[in-house]
């Protein structure tokens, strides 16, 4: 606790949430540990589909403006389809969100950024425990991300952007409670990537080189202008922690907290978090 | 064996356990993004890399940059003022010579006008608006004309004000009789290119190769993308008669670049003095402190490939001695309308 000391605003207040969430989870693994009770799996074949509402903070730095960071706290969205496929999972979720992102160093400054998040994973379980309650599941995964800013307060080289869809691991671990829990799951996933192909504005300009200059930069151009790039210069991590309550075989409610960070090495350093806590619903086809 | 898989179960339980708690919380503190420290030291090496990395002119200018950082680096001592950081940033900026820089802080601005501000004015509206215009004139949009003997005068005050195609369609159509047109476009600091290429485009029947662009493509001084031709196409009923482009030191940016543009038209002479130069496109960076600074983010060649950073000469150096400004008179224009009778 002594370290949140130290830290104010918005970093205190994150700070001690952080500290009571671990203090929390503690306590459900001790319950747990003395009330499981463990089933065999069953092989399952079925469709999950989520709907997620959250709230998301981004910080970014982007070099291309200023050394400064911007941030902001704005709202998003999310949908995810699940398939069960006897012990493999196929996971595809989307992500979005939109807001106004500033420094404190400049009230009028203000950075209008939306950031597209869109992951598969394909899953398989590496580890389960005889009682059925710890799993661990791993598998190669996608990801594909669109960053779009635009600084309003500047003219001429105003935006900036970057699209990146990369190839990497994906690793989950869920936990089932037992005994006055029984309902609740805990699981995390976390992803890396190994390679992917990255899009971003040429040097000085709004737009990569290739694409047309008065053309707002999109999807569409990004296999167009996308280069090769390995961990050291787009390197991109997330996490995603969830807490779920099975309600009954059909509905579910999750509490989520995902965290997603890269940094890009090129010419123009861009360096991102974004922090999503949301309440999604996932409804079993 | 036996005991050696259990023991890899419990440590891969272990680890799983460790990871999901992991994430939770020591992630975020590893990975946040902090705020760089912000001190005077700090604040001009940023102003300094900035520049550095996406200042398009350094060679143009033959400005030694790292010089400026050898003299200009070691004066920022801890005990800085704002005020005085200020001075020492424009101080290294103001080296340049570029109307295009600008800082901006809440408490002062800094824009260079050395490029106008040593000169003669040559400009004077009053006495135009007095003594040629007789203050009876005619005004579409952001522009103003008066039709006197079948010469036409336009005077554009400043490109930041737009104009519309149809506002421009009409002013041509007034100008369809006349014999000759006088452009006055002195102290038009720049704007918005497009208003200035609507009025050009009038003035040629053909497409035409007007500049060439040459933008940065990396953080090196020399980092730069081979020149891009920039043509202008057309529009409208086609103005042939003979024009007179009037300028002084004050037009400047966008207007540099319309007299540029003009000065390869045959029909075309221009009076005046020197236009101000600053063809490159600005751009902002926000420097660590929160203060807004403007550069200069290309280069602008003529068709020739020949910098315009230093302003588009007249074919005629006419200017206006302070008896003469006093007097009401305005040699410039004068010489204008004698090379159109």
């Amino acid at each position: 606790m002594n370290y949140c000391k130290h830290k104010t605003g918005y970093y205190k207040i994150r700070c001690y949430l952080l500290f009571f969430f671990k203090l929390v989870c503690l306590f459900l693994l001790f319950n747990n540990k003395c009330f499981s009770q463990g089933k065999p799996e069953k092989k399952v074949n079925e469709w999950l589909l989520s709907v997620n509402l959250l709230v998301n903070r981004s910080a970014v730095t982007d070099k291309k403006f200023s050394a400064l960071s911007f941030s902001g706290i704005n709202a998003g969205a999310a949908i995810a389809i699940k398939y069960k496929h006897g012990t493999a999972e196929h996971d595809i979720a989307a992500c979005y969100a939109k807001g106004n992102l500033s420094t404190n160093s400049l009230s009028k400054a203000i950075a209008s950024q939306s950031i597209l998040d869109v992951d598969y994973a394909n899953l398989y379980p590496v580890y389960t425990s005889k009682n059925n309650l710890l799993k661990v599941k791993l598998g190669p995964g996608l990801q594909f991300i669109h960053t779009n800013r635009a600084f309003k307060e500047f003219i001429n080289l105003n935006r900036s952007f970057e699209t990146a869809l990369s190839i990497g691991t994906v690793v989950q671990t869920a936990y089932n409670f037992r005994g006055v829990l029984t309902g609740f799951s805990i699981s995390n996933r976390f992803a890396v990537p190994l390679a992917g192909i990255m899009s971003q504005p040429a040097y000085a300009a709004n737009v990569a080189e290739g694409q047309e200059p008065n053309k707002t930069p999109g999807i569409s151009s990004f296999f167009k202008t996308g280069q090769a790039v390995s961990l050291n210069k787009f390197f991109a991590i997330k996490n995603s922690l969830a807490i779920e309550k099975v309600f009954n075989k059909k509905h579910t409610v999750a509490v989520k907290y995902n965290w997603m960070y890269y940094k890009i090495n090129s010419n123009r350093v861009i360096l991102q978090a974004n922090h999503q806590l949301g309440i999604a619903y996932q409804y079993k086809l | 064996m036996f005991f050696l898989i259990i023991t890899l179960k419990k440590i891969i339980r272990a680890a799983a356990i460790i990871l999901l708690m992991a994430n939770i919380c020591s992630c975020e503190k590893a990975l946040e993004i902090k705020e760089p420290a912000i001190n005077a030291a700090a604040v001009y090496d940023d102003m300094w890399n900035a520049m550095d990395k996406n200042y398009a002119l350094f060679s143009i200018k033959g400005i030694n940059w790292d010089s400026v950082y050898n003299k200009n680096r070691p004066l920022v001592t801890a005990d800085l003022s704002n005020a005085n950081l200020f001075k020492l940033l424009i101080k290294s900026l103001e080296v340049l010579k570029d109307g295009h820089i600008t800082l901006i802080s809440p408490e002062s601005i800094f824009t260079y006008e050395g490029f106008y501000k040593s000169f003669p004015a040559n400009f004077n509206y009053a006495n135009i608006e007095k003594n040629y215009l007789k203050n009876q004139y005619s005004k579409i949009g952001p522009v103003i004309y008066k039709v006197v003997d079948s010469v036409a005068y336009l005077y554009y005050a400043s490109f930041r004000n737009n104009i519309t195609d149809e506002e421009v369609n009409k002013l041509f159509d007034a100008f369809s009789a006349t014999k000759g047109l006088i452009i006055d476009v002195r102290s038009n600091n720049g704007g918005t290119l497009s208003n200035a290429e609507k009025i050009f485009s009038r003035l040629i029947n053909t497409e035409r190769l007007v500049k060439y662009e040459k933008s940065k493509k990396g953080p090196g001084r020399n980092d730069f993308y081979d020149k891009q031709p920039y043509y202008i196409k057309p529009a409208g009923n086609y103005y042939n008669k003979p024009i007179v482009l009037l300028t002084n030191r004050a037009c400047f940016s966008a207007c540099n670049d319309f007299a540029l543009y003009m000065s390869y038209l045959p029909n075309v002479r221009i009076v005046g003095d020197q236009t101000g130069g600053g063809g490159a496109i600005p751009a902002n960076y926000i420097l660590l402190n929160g203060w807004k600074l403007q550069y200069s983010a290309s280069i602008t060649l003529s068709p020739d490939k020949l910098p315009v950073e230093n302003g588009i000469a007249p074919d005629y150096a006419v200017g206006i001695t302070p008896i003469q400004d006093a007097n009401g008179v305005d040699p410039i224009l004068e010489k204008a309308y004698s090379l159109l009778k």
